[in-house]
């Protein structure tokens, strides 16, 4: 069941690909309205560029509001079996998920970038998306990958291990969830911010 | 079944999709950033990494050939700049070649300006991969700033002087420059009304003048032409005189003594007494 739902279907590619458009118009609202930025092309570049580096956040707390209950299922099952079966499952798991994870980027950023040059026309569509697409850095880029997956991995060990707490303690699944939900939201924000404080923004392509 | 093989077509659509996109986000990055044309890399060193950034662009002749790609810190405390430009530019580029931090304007980004090199031009050898260029540093805004600023207190002392100066000097030559106004307006009122009083007498007697002038001219005139028909006259008295026969009794025995310039003067035509027989010099008549 879990197996199945680390797939990548329509629901969640279409789902990030609503989150990214409102990402990047969020940013440009900004940047344009209170901020009185009014250089289109620098406001396109600042809302794709900081979306690109909220992407890995963004794309993890998808996956884990979308596939954490059927994670944390599993883990319950797992819950009395030795620690050695639920890291196999856990590399199982993972050898579908970071995978879904990368590749869940790209339509991110694509939607990012397709929103901010529709919402803020500079130059021709696709002058403008060549731009954008020019300024992104692939040193940043790369790291960027690196966090997603190192976010999703560590997501995915989390729910797992409050499924099989659970299984362990004979708590409810949705208890275990709502602990696994917050654990892990705090734990991506806390390497993100260890991230960030640790090294350069500009080239690890920290989120802060 | 059906449906894990649709869930599986599906996933694996996506997946090709998220590579498509991937590929394409690689391809606007590597057109931008001339990732397919060959590069050539250059360096030179400075003393100082100030407004110096990597990515920043290489220019040459104002026209954006390449970027600089690292800046490092060498054991020397210098920094060595790379830059990566275009090799299709290359043969642009030489020994002569400097490089210097450059800005269009006070708040355009600042970039490298690497002078182009023309002399024997394709026939001089190229400049090769990792080769160091000379840089010039250009006096950069707060150099300039500062050099205002310690212009700044000579110049105000200088204008203090002037300001003194003028404010000693000024009004007394103001003055000065006022009387002798006055003066030369005086003076020329005055040559005015001498000259508008003179000149009615200086008027008269030079039309009196005039008058006497033509007058005397007039009288020039008719005494010349008289003393013309004077002179044609005594000619014509002269030439009968010549022609009558006491005159060429005379002639033979006053031959030798001088006779006066006017009756020795020959005739225009030819003497009637050579016509008639004339004496030849030896005393005996001519045949002719």
């Amino acid at each position: 069941m879990a197996g199945q739902a680390l797939r990548l279907e329509r629901g969640l590619v279409g789902m990030t690909l609503l989150t990214g458009a409102l990402m990047s118009m969020g940013f440009i609202q900004l940047l344009a309205g209170p901020l009185e930025n009014v250089a289109d092309l620098s406001v396109q570049v600042l809302a794709v560029q900081t979306t690109a580096l909220a992407t890995p956040l963004v794309i993890t707390l998808l996956l884990l509001l979308r596939e954490g209950p059927a994670l944390v299922t599993l883990g319950t099952r797992l819950g009395h079996r030795p620690q050695s079966w639920l890291r196999r499952r856990w590399r199982h798991q993972a050898l579908h998920l970071i995978p879904t994870a990368l590749a869940l980027y790209p339509y991110l950023l694509a939607a990012a970038m397709v929103a901010a040059t529709l919402t803020r026309p500079e130059l021709n569509t696709l002058r403008d998306l060549q731009f954008l697409a020019g300024n992104l850095q692939p040193g940043i880029l790369g790291l960027t990958l690196i966090k997603t997956a190192l976010f999703a991995g560590l997501v995915l060990w989390i729910t797992l291990q409050q499924g099989a707490r659970a299984g362990r303690m004979h708590l409810t699944a949705s208890a275990a969830l709502s602990r696994a939900i917050s654990l892990s939201i705090s734990v991506v924000l806390g390497l993100d911010l260890a991230w960030v404080l640790l090294l350069d923004p500009s080239v690890s392509g920290g989120a802060g | 079944m059906a449906r894990t093989r649709r869930i599986d077509l599906e996933h694996w659509t996506l997946l090709s999709g998220a590579a498509g996109l991937l590929t394409l986000l690689a391809l606007g990055m590597g057109t931008s950033n001339n990732w397919w044309n060959r590069n050539l890399q250059l360096s030179f060193r400075t003393y100082s990494a100030a407004g110096l950034q990597e990515g920043m662009a290489v220019k040459i002749s104002g026209f954006a050939v390449g970027h600089v790609e690292r800046l490092r810190l060498l054991n020397d405390a210098q920094v060595q700049v790379t830059l990566k430009i275009d090799a299709n530019r290359e043969p642009m580029v030489g020994r002569r070649s400097r490089a210097s931090l450059a800005q269009d304007g006070l708040l355009s980004p600042a970039y490298i300006a690497i002078s182009p090199d023309l002399h024997d031009l394709g026939n001089r050898p190229p400049i090769s991969q990792g080769d160091t260029l000379i840089f010039e540093r250009s006096p950069d805004i707060t150099t300039l700033i500062k050099e205002v600023a310690s212009s700044r207190v000579p110049l105000q002392q200088m204008l203090t002087r002037a300001g003194a100066l003028v404010e000693r000097r000024l009004p007394r030559s103001l003055d000065q420059l006022d009387r002798t106004l006055h003066s030369g307006e005086r003076l020329a009122n005055q040559v005015e009304r001498e000259v508008v009083q003179g000149s009615g007498d200086l008027q008269g007697r030079l039309s009196r003048a005039t008058d006497n002038l033509e007058l005397t001219l007039t009288t020039l005139q008719s005494t010349l032409v008289e003393i013309q028909s004077l002179a044609r006259s005594s000619n014509s008295l002269l030439q009968g005189l010549s022609r009558s026969w006491l005159i060429q009794l005379l002639e033979p025995a006053e031959s030798s003594s001088t006779a006066s310039p006017g009756l020795s003067a020959p005739p225009a035509g030819p003497a009637p007494a050579a016509q008639r027989g004339a004496p030849c010099p030896n005393g005996g008549p001519c045949r002719r």
